[in-house]
């Protein structure tokens, strides 16, 4: 099984992706990044995370998305809120690299819950979306 | 393997007799291995056993804490000396980064099963999911 794991954070960015505020302090563990971007800071988040920002900073719709990072899966909502962003992150799981055993299953399950959690994003965007038609009928 | 020793000794029952580590290995002479690497066991002892049995250096690659360590085992009368000698880290960054770095250690972990000389047939390889 891969790690369970209940971290979950709420953090506000400014224009430049820079950490402005925790929600609420210290609650998370991006607190630490106060006034950098975890951009910046984070070799691979750069890659995983800066093209849904610019999404969401460019359609003024929030974004969400399942990803695979640093050994990780988190589920990443993302509300832009005039030029700042309101960033919620969950870990779901991550990956157990102590043995090759324990790799294989939690790859196994990291895997599974990322298919999973895209399939549920995926299916709640479109209901979204249906309810907008319908609500402009 | 920041914190790992490069070199080390362990003794017929895979107790620590010696390493090269004045940190937190050493802390752990005259115990037995596996309570420094928990769960290393499965993977590590078979090739501290075919050491002991052909009495010759075996070169054994293993997966454990997050890398690929290659390690050269010697018996030296009744212990095993044994030096770490390669520790690639899985590349975790991305699922594009692990899928390559998971098919290079997989190519090196089949081609290393104890016990086996020569390399395995393509469809025997899969050690990894």
């Amino acid at each position: 099984m891969a790690v369970a794991v209940a971290e979950h954070s709420v953090v506000v960015l400014d224009e430049d992706d820079r950490v402005v505020e925790e929600l609420p302090p210290a609650q998370g563990h991006f607190g630490v990044y106060v006034p950098k971007s975890p951009l910046d800071e984070l070799p691979s988040a750069r890659a995983a995370f800066g093209p849904y920002f610019a999404r969401a900073r460019h359609t003024g719709e929030p974004v969400e998305f399942a990803e695979f990072v640093d050994g990780r899966v988190v589920q990443v909502a993302v509300v832009p809120e005039g030029r700042r962003l309101v960033v919620t992150w969950h870990t779901l799981g991550i990956l157990d690299v102590l043995t090759l055993d324990g790799l294989r299953t939690s790859l196994a399950a990291i895997i599974e819950t990322l298919a999973h959690t895209e399939l549920a994003l995926e299916r709640s965007a479109t209901r979204r979306s249906l309810r907008l038609v319908e609500g402009g009928l | 393997m920041t914190t790992r020793p490069t070199s080390f000794a362990v003794d017929a029952e895979d107790r620590i007799v010696r390493t090269s580590c004045q940190g937190e290995m050493a802390a752990f002479l005259g115990h037995p291995l596996w309570e420094y690497l928990p769960h290393a066991e499965k993977d590590l002892r078979p090739h501290f056993e075919e050491a002991r049995r052909v009495g010759e250096v075996v070169t054994a690659v293993i997966f454990y804490g997050g890398r690929l360590i290659e390690m050269r085992i010697a018996p030296t009368g009744q212990s095993l000396a044994v030096d770490v000698t390669r520790a690639v880290p899985l590349e975790l960054s991305s699922l594009r980064t692990l899928a390559a770095s998971l098919s290079s250690f997989e190519e090196e972990l089949g081609a290393r099963v104890p016990g086996r000389h020569d390399r395995p047939a393509l469809a025997s390889r899969r050690a990894l999911p």
